[in-house]
Parts: C-alpha cells; structure tokens; sequence
C-alpha cells in the first residue's frame, strides 16, 4: 500500500518519501562530500548534492517546525526559494536531512543534520578562474558568483585584450571593505599591463615604475599583492619579483618564488607610490588591520649568497621561510613604525596574514617553505589570538591537501578558503563558520548548480574574496579602461 | 516533352554534382587518415548540455559545436569518408539550393566544396598551432549556416523595408551561432540583392550591411566578454596570419567565399541562360569545372614525407607497436627532423636496440615545413616524449600549457590520466576519468583508466606503464626546460648521476649523442661493472676517445671485429682531409653507421 501511494505521489509528479524503507547504519557518500554538523549560513545557495550508488534517490530535508523540502532523482535540485524558505525557518536550530537509496529496496541512510547559523554570509564571492597552468594563460575570468543563488557574472576577462602571442594575465582583484565603498582594483600583466583602481564610477589605470634592485641585478615589478586601507583611498602592495620551477618527480609540481619584494603605499587621489621598506629582506601579503593603524605583512631573512640567482634559488627554496610582522601607521602623517613580530614560524613559513573585521583573531597560511602555498600540500590555515596570543584551534578547516588564500566575511562570522583537498590539483573554495567564540567549525564546499560541477569543472578558483556590495562596471567597460593609456606612477 | 526532359537534365546535373562533390569529400578524407587521425586525436566533444551551453557562450559556438561533433567521426578512415561525403554533399545541396543552381551550373557547387577541402588539406604542420575548433569541419558548418540564411532570407516574400529588417535582425542574432561567418551571410545578401530586387535594393542592403557591422563590431564585445573587438569578425574563422608567410592559406577560403558572392549575383542567371551553350557547352563547362576543382585540391595538399611518417609513427607509439615506430620513421627515406630523430630515438630505446643501433640510422635536422617554427617540436611531442622518458611532471605540465592554449582534446585527457595514475594521484585521476567519460566513444577507455585507480601494483603491471617506471627513479629537483625538449633531456641524462640500469643506458646515450667524453667514462664505469658485454656503439666510442685521450681501455670487451673496423677508419681517415672525409661515399657507406661517422662528420644539428 505504501509502495502504491509512492509510486502514485511520483506519478503526481510531488516527489513522496518512501515510506517502506529500511533504516541502515550506513553512511551516505554524497558529491559534493557534505558531511554532517556542517554549520550554513541562512542565506546560502541549495546544498545541491548526488548520492553516490543507488538506482533512485530520495532526500527530505526538515527544519524544526517541520517545514520540509522533498527532492528526487539521481542529483537534488532544490528551488532556491523553497532552500531559503526552510533555512529561514531553522535559523539558529537544526536540519535534519533524510536519505533514502534505492538498489532493489528502499533504505535510508544516516541522516544528516545541518546547523543553520543566524548569521549571514555576504552575498557576493569574488574569483579568479584559472587553470592550474604553468606559463600559458588563455582564459582567465574574473568572476562574481551570488552566494545566495547559483547566478555568476563574469566581471573580467583577459581574452578581450588579449591577441595572438600578446596576452594579457589580470589577477590580484581586492576591495575596500568588502566593497561597500565602491574602492577595489586590478592587476594586469602583459598586454595593456598595469593596475585598474576603481573608486565608484572612477576607473583608471596606473602603471606604476618597476626599477632595478641594486643587488644581483634583480628587477622589482610593480604592484601585486594588493591590501586597501579600510577608511583612506590608500593600497598597501608587494612589489614582487616572481619566478617560476618545475617539479622533476615531486607531485607538488610547481614552485613559484620570489627573488625580491618591497612593500609599497599607493596613493590612489594623488597617484604617488612610495616605499614602505625597501631592505636586503624580502616582504610580501600587506594586510591592513580594521582601524587602519596597522600593516601586517610577511618578510623573510633568506639572501642569496651567489649572482646565479636561478640555480641557488633552484637549491634552496626549501630555505625560505617568511614570518609574520607588522608596522604602525599613522594616517594623518602616512608613516610607519619599526617592524615587530608577530608570528614566529620558527623554520616553516607564515603568509597570507589577515585579521577578522573586529581585529582579534590573524588567520594565516602555514606551510614548510616558501610563499606561494597554493602548490604546497603542507599548507595548512592558521590562527592566533591577538588579544591573548594563544594559537585557535583551526584544525577542522584543514585537510592532508592545500588550504591556503582565505577571506573574512563583513561580519567576520564567515570564512571562505581555497582548498585543494577534492583532488589535490584543483583550487576550490571552501567555506566556513567561526562562531563568536572563536570556534572554527567543520567547512562545506560551495555550493554549485549541479553536483558534479566542481569535479568536472577543470579550472581553479583563485583568490576567493568575500563582498557586500557588487562590483558593477561591466566587463566591457573595464575592458575600455585598459585600452586607455595608462597613469604612470614613479616610486619615491 | 523538352520541357520535362530540360527539367530532367537539369535535375541529373545537379545530382551528378551533388555525388561528385560527397565522392570528392569521401576520396580526400578516407584518404587523409593519418592527418585525419590527428585532428581527432586533437578534437573533443560532449554530449550533454553544459558542453553545448559553453560552446554557445563564445561567438561562433555553434559553428564549433557542430564542427567538434564531426570531427568525432574521423576516428577511423570509413567514417571520416561517410562524414564527408554526407558533410560535403549537404553543403553542396545547400549551395544549389540557395543560388537556384541547376544542370551543368550546379558543378560549381562542387567547386565551392573543393575549395573548403583545399583549405583542410593544406594545414599540414599549422595543425599544431592553430587554435579554431575542429579545422576540418568548422569552415564547412560556417559556410553552409551562412549559405542556408542567405537562401532562407532571400525566398522570404517581404517588402523590401521589411526584407532590410529581417536582413538585419538575422545578422545580429546570428553572429552568436555563427561567428565570423555572419559577415558572409551579410555580403551574401548584399550581393543578392543585386540581381534580384533592384537597384534600390541593393542600395539599402548595402546601408543595412554598414549598420549590421557597425551594430555588431558596438554589440559583440559587450555580449560576449572575451571577445576581443579587434577581432570581432574573425570569431570562429582559421587563426591564420592575414599577413605574411600564412597570408597564402586563406587562399582557399578566398576562393569558396569569392565563388559563393559571384554566385549570388549571377547564379540563377547562369542557370536559366546555360541551355544556350548546348550540350556540349555545358559538358565543357562541366569538365572545366571539375578539372579546376579537383587540381585546386591536389595542388594544395600538404605533400611532406615527414610529416606523414610522423604521424604513422605516432599512431604506432599509441598502439605500443615500438617496432612499428621505427620502421614508420625508416619508411620515410628522407632527411628527418628532430621530431622523427626522436620518436625513433625513445623506440630504440625501450625495445633496449639504443646502444648497438642508434648512430646507424640517418639523422638530421630537417626543417618542419610550417610557417610558424617556434617550439615546433614542443607542440607536436612534449608530453608524449616526456611521458615515454618518464618525465611524467613534465608531460603533464606541457600538456596542461596546451589544454590552455588551445582547448581541451581527447590526447590531453588521456595524458592527464596517465601522468596522475603514474604519479599516484587517484583523486585526480578520477576527476579526468569523469570528464572522459563524457566524451562518446570513450566509455570502455575510461573504464579501462578506473579499474587502475588506486591500485599501485595494477598499474606497475600494466604494458602501457610498465616501461615508464624504471625511468622515473631519479630523485626531484627544481628545474625547466624552457620548452626545448631534446636539449632538456638530453641534459637531464647525460648529466645524471647514478639511476637504474635503463637510466644508465639513457645517460650513456645521451653523452654519445652530445659527445661528451667525460661524462661517458663516468657512465661507462657504472654499466661495465654490471654488464660483460658492451653494446657496439659503447664499443666503438671507447676506442675513439680512449684513442684520442690516450685512455687504456685494454680492460673493456672490445668485439675483434669493431676494433679491426675502427683500425680501418684511422687508416682512411688519415688518407683524407676534413672536407673530404665528411663527404667521401665510400667513407660513408662503409662507416656511415658507426658512432664515428656520427661523431666526425654530423654536426650543427638544429634542435629544440
């Protein structure tokens, strides 16, 4: 009788829950891999997800006041409206999410149960699509995804500019406060290379002077590693000088390293750059603190010690190591104090340095060597407490693959983290709650249309940044503005 | 009477020229399979919709989307030839239908045909560099979309004002499906026009023609993100340079485009006034047409020995047919280029004949016949190479720079498998398994990769790693190779230190090849503490340099009769000069297989 009143509901086109299924202790094995106690924010994009196994599929998520959304069929596609509708109805309590597998009979799984946060993640994810390429770029988006549905905006793409042999690299996009000032920017590389700053409906594109180092010869680019002030129209960059190594036998593949780099203050209104430390050490990842007083950054003692600064880089990139430091800065006069120490790597290496908007907690990147984690399996998230100086126990955001670039939500409750844990090649952002205690919980992948796209999808997401605020040039104008000629911009 | 039967000689006509053009297709491409096969091996198509909504995404995806599913047919020679007659044969109904060709005058749809083939036959080594989807079939599926728009707008029984709106809607909407090839439709109907409404309404359509690509160059860019503006017309059509030494491959092209505007002005004309040439005009017509047609295929056949032997010998190493590379390479009689020196090189290597028969056969360093010579053996062979010489970071880095460059195809999928199943890198190797998957035709390739998944010890066992692993024993560096591949191995090996016994034999070959003596006494050490015997080319190189460093090699086992041979070469040698040596016939064919006569006399190898 409960198989005929499925099979009716079905033919009704109402997906039925089976009614004569068999509770098994066995645990689903889902694509997207979403686990269970994962921790969502109410305004998140459906959860869509595949059972791995059975001929027929049936999920039933339920919110506490009994409020439920029912899917069938080999993948959930749950109406985005119906998904917030429910998240909204649990915010702050427990789903609890029902799997039903059919091979010959109805079983049901172990349920599952998501805690729906009451706190909101922002609604836009800014990245760069990328594959995980060496030298070659052709297709490289910027893109806007809306984190509360599955809509995606390409805000950049390098093909518009670039022709033949004469591409065009873009990368490094950062904003001012998640964007709510309308402050973000650029960089290119190549064709039409250069620095777009953004301030509203202002768009423009600088240039600022590379020079030579005077040591070994090595040549400093301009702008890279981007960090708006949070209040004045200022950007904190590294000035990087990158190379690039290839793995002979080591699955890990690439190693990128710098060979010098400076941290720089750039003046988006009056359009001057000066140094904010220009010695023998190399500094890398400015990051402003909340109120602006305060530049942390990475910096490594690591000298070369030949003019073969190729070969020697080639022996002993296991040798450089980056701490984490910071300087005062006083806006009125724009100078900073002397460097501290604020992490102690102590023989691994510390980068991507950046504190949550209430300025307690620096969430880093800890790998063996290096800087450019990405490509290093040992890069594993990080935290410390700066008002106590304890490390947070982070362990749960980590995985035996990547974590490195993350971003802090607005409301500093969310973090979103690249990740290459699904298969070790591959960048993928993860996000994840950090409650007000200062406890991380167990991260989620985001969410996507269907459940195979990130395992099909053969690009990399780049630098995933959290923002309140579209960006709303469209890609053409912003195209228009490379064109343009560019600002120069000579370091004091 | 006459009437019917005019009707039945025009409708022979046009079917003796729609067969002639599909037999036409089906002669060139069932017999272009080596070529063919590389264009397959270099396509790749999916059936589900998120495929066709990416192709659809870019100017021209549907151009691509249906060239991509062709070329899915060149997998074997019969199905390319069904595929083309069927592609070309349609093409050449479209074309008579659009321009009311019939009777003798519908041969030139033939010759429409024969210039799209001509186009296809030509690319030769620009194969490896061009980045249009799917070469020989996306001009066919433009030119026949464009051709079928022009013949279902110019039947449409419109006002002229609405007919110059409909001309135009059509134009804008069709740039996203055809790309570059809408400016085709549009002079189409510009050149249409002229005949069959007036002078005024060619005027309009001409105006109507300035604003479509006004409307489209201001539009597309802002549609499509990528499209660069400066390229708003070439979207979808062949990268070849305008200028320049590629500047003669648009030839063709010129040729089908230029027959189709001369066609729409005067098609349907030559059509109703042929009957006043005769019988014997028209056959004339007839014969002058498909002379021309078919000459101007073969003379724009790319015609290299190189080239095809390559390719054979490349489908033998995908076989693992190792004998077959040689003899494929052998085959050619001619001086080779580095990529063949190589291929035969990495064969002689793994059937262990490298040593005693390396320097025997012919080297060279033939130009590859490209206009473009960058990195040409990087394109063609890096990841293949590096694979087989178990520099498998490397095949899996040039061939991720080429997915990049050039779109994802079948041989990169399968390589990316190969390089993460060997690397152990299961979770990566079941992602290209997926996407494999969703490419017909290759469901039992992508199971035989899965049954291998996380299963070490299987894919030691299997013959299509086995060979590799020995090779991959080395410990990791940081290095580059700057895409120059033989000098990279090259160096690699002949500067190795220690390794396996097949890594030893590579170093040893690698110091004879770049005749290095140092390095070759260190190596020799190694294998003659493990070896009793030395192959002939280790032979014949320690009585060289062990002559010329004054170095006692009493203690090797020298064959009487190599060290009798070399005697031999020092009393001829010493008869000779330089310049006479390196060209003396009789020096050649009694030493040209010797490492000596390699090492004397071959020099100045270009390489990569």
């Amino acid at each position: 009788m409960a198989v005929v009143t499925a099979v009716t509901m079905a033919g009704c086109g109402k997906p039925s829950i089976p009614t004569d299924a068999c509770r098994v202790d066995k645990a689903a094995v889902l694509t997207p891999a979403y686990s269970d106690s994962l921790t969502l924010p109410v305004n998140i994009a459906p959860l869509n997800f595949c059972v791995e196994g059975g001929r027929e599929t049936v999920v039933c998520i339920t919110a506490p006041n009994g409020q439920q959304l029912v899917t069938d069929g080999l993948e959930t596609d749950f109406p985005v409206d119906d998904w917030h509708r429910l998240l909204a109805a649990a915010q702050g309590d427990w789903l609890t999410v029902d799997i039903y597998q059919r091979n010959d009979t109805w079983q049901q799984l172990r349920s599952l149960h998501w805690y729906v946060a009451p706190d909101s993640i922002d609604p836009y994810l800014v990245y760069r699509l990328i594959e995980p390429s060496y030298v070659a770029y052709e297709k490289l988006t910027i893109e806007q995804r809306s984190l509360e549905s599955f809509d995606t905006q390409v805000l950049y793409d390098n093909m518009a500019q670039s022709q033949g042999e004469n591409g065009q690299c873009v990368n490094c996009h950062s904003f001012q406060q998640w964007n709510t000032t309308g402050r973000w920017q650029l960089h290119f590389r190549q064709n039409f290379g250069g620095t777009l700053v953004a301030q509203g409906d202002r768009l423009e594109r600088i240039a600022i002077q590379s020079e030579q180092q005077g040591d070994g010869g090595v040549y400093v680019r301009g702008g890279v590693y981007p960090s708006w002030h949070p209040t004045q129209p200022l950007i904190a960059y590294s000035v990087n000088t990158t190379g690039q190594n290839f793995h002979t036998r080591d699955a890990q593949k690439v190693e990128v390293l710098d060979y010098a780099s400076h941290l720089i203050l750039y003046d988006a209104e009056k359009r001057t750059a000066s140094y904010i430390c220009r010695d023998s050490a190399m500094q890398t990842f400015p990051s402003w603190t909340p109120d602006g007083r305060r530049l942390y950054y990475c910096e490594t003692q690591f000298r070369f010690q030949t003019s073969d600064v190729d070969t020697e880089m080639a022996n002993r990139y296991q040798e450089v190591h980056y701490d984490v430091l910071a300087r005062s800065f006083d806006p009125s006069t724009r100078s900073f104090g002397p460097a501290e120490k604020v992490i102690d790597a102590q023989g691994r290496s510390a980068t991507v340095p950046r504190l949550s908007p209430d300025g307690r907690y620096l969430l880093y990147t800890l790998a063996d060597y290096g800087n450019f984690h990405i490509w290093h399996r040992s890069a594993d998230l990080h935290m410390l407490d700066v008002l106590t100086g304890d490390s947070v126990d982070v362990a749960v955001l980590n995985s035996p693959e990547v974590e490195s670039w993350h971003s802090w939500s607005s409301n500093g409750r969310w973090i979103v983290f690249s990740t290459r844990r699904e298969d070790g090649n591959y960048t993928r952002p993860y996000i994840a709650y950090f409650d007000r205690t200062g406890r991380a919980h167990r991260p989620f992948a985001l969410p996507q249309r269907t459940a195979h796209h990130s395992q099909l999808l053969l690009r990399s997401y780049n630098v995933p940044e959290l923002i309140v605020r579209p960006v709303e040039p469209s890609a053409y104008a912003i195209g228009q503005v490379c064109r343009r000629e560019a600002t120069e911009v000579t370091l004091q | 009477m006459r009437k019917s039967g005019s009707s039945l000689s025009l409708l022979l006509g046009s079917v003796v020229a729609t067969l002639f053009a599909a037999a036409v297709g089906a002669g060139v491409y069932g017999t272009q399979a080596d070529v063919l096969w590389k264009h397959y091996q270099r396509n790749l198509w999916m059936g589900d919709a998120d495929y066709l909504f990416e192709c659809l995404s870019q100017p021209g995806g549907l151009v691509s989307y249906v060239g991509r599913w062709l070329a899915e047919w060149l997998a074997t020679p019969c199905q390319a030839a069904v595929v083309a007659a069927v592609g070309f044969g349609l093409l050449a109904v479209v074309v008579q239908w659009a321009f009311r060709l019939r009777g003798a005058v519908a041969f030139l749809s033939a010759a429409v045909v024969c210039a799209l083939l001509a186009n296809t036959v030509q690319l030769g080594y620009m194969l490896y560099v061009l980045k249009v989807a799917a070469p020989a079939f996306t001009p066919l599926v433009g030119t026949a979309l464009a051709v079928v728009l022009f013949g279902i707008t110019d039947r449409l029984p419109l006002r002229l004002w609405l007919y110059a709106v409909t001309v135009g809607v059509v134009g804008v909407l069709s740039y996203g499906l055809l790309g570059g090839y809408t400016l085709l439709y549009i002079a189409l109907v510009v050149f249409g026009s002229i005949p069959r409404r007036g002078k005024a309404a060619w005027m309009l359509a001409a105006l109507v023609m300035q604003c479509l690509i006004v409307a489209i160059w201001t539009l597309a860019p802002r549609v499509f993100t990528g499209l660069n503006p400066d390229l708003v017309f070439m979207a979808g059509l062949p990268d070849y340079l305008l200028t320049g030494d590629e500047a003669s491959l648009w030839y063709p092209l010129y040729v089908a485009f230029g027959l189709l505007l001369a066609l729409a002005v005067v098609g349907p004309w030559m059509t109703a006034r042929q009957g006043k040439l005769g019988w014997i005009g028209q056959s004339l017509l007839t014969i002058l047409v498909v002379a021309a047609s078919v000459e101007g295929v073969r003379a724009s056949t790319f015609s290299d020995p190189d080239f095809r032997a390559t390719l054979r010998a490349e489908q033998a190493m995908e076989r693992g047919d190792w004998q077959g590379v040689i003899r494929e390479i052998n085959a050619a009689h001619c001086e080779p280029t580095r990529a063949m020196v190589m291929l035969r090189g990495l064969a002689l290597t793994l059937t262990g004949q490298s040593l005693d028969h390396h320097f025997q056969y012919a080297d060279g360093s033939h130009a590859y016949r490209c206009p473009r010579q960058a990195q040409m053996l990087r394109l063609m062979l890096s990841r293949q190479l590096y694979f087989h010489y178990g520099k498998v970071n490397y095949s899996y880095r040039w061939t991720m720079e080429d997915k990049v460059e050039y779109g994802l195809s079948r041989e990169q999928l399968r390589y990316f498998i190969r390089c993460s199943l060997l690397n152990g890198e299961w979770a990566l190797a079941q992602k290209y398994i997926a996407t494999l998957r969703r490419v017909p035709g290759s469901e039992a390739e992508a199971a035989r990769y899965a049954a291998l998944v996380g299963r070490a010890s299987a894919v030691v066992d299997d013959a299509e790693f086995a060979h590799i692993l020995p090779l991959m024993a080395y410990n990791n560096g940081l290095d580059g190779d700057g895409g120059l591949i033989e000098i990279y191995l090259l160096r690699n090996f002949g500067l190795m230190n220690g390794g396996g016994a097949e890594l030893v034999e590579l170093s040893l070959l690698a110091n004879l090849i770049e005749k290095d003596a140092d390095m070759f006494w260190r190596h020799l050490a190694v294998y003659a503490r493990h070896h009793e015997t030395l192959p002939r080319h280790l032979q014949e190189a320690a009585l060289m340099w062990g002559q010329l460093q004054g170095i006692d090699i009493t203690g090797l086992p020298i064959d009487e009769a190599v060290a009798g041979e070399f005697a031999q070469l020092v009393d001829r040698a010493a008869t000779l000069g330089d310049a006479q040596a390196a060209n003396d016939p009789s020096l050649r064919a009694q030493f040209g297989q010797t490492y000596w006569y390699y090492y004397f006399f071959v020099k100045n190898l270009k390489t990569n």
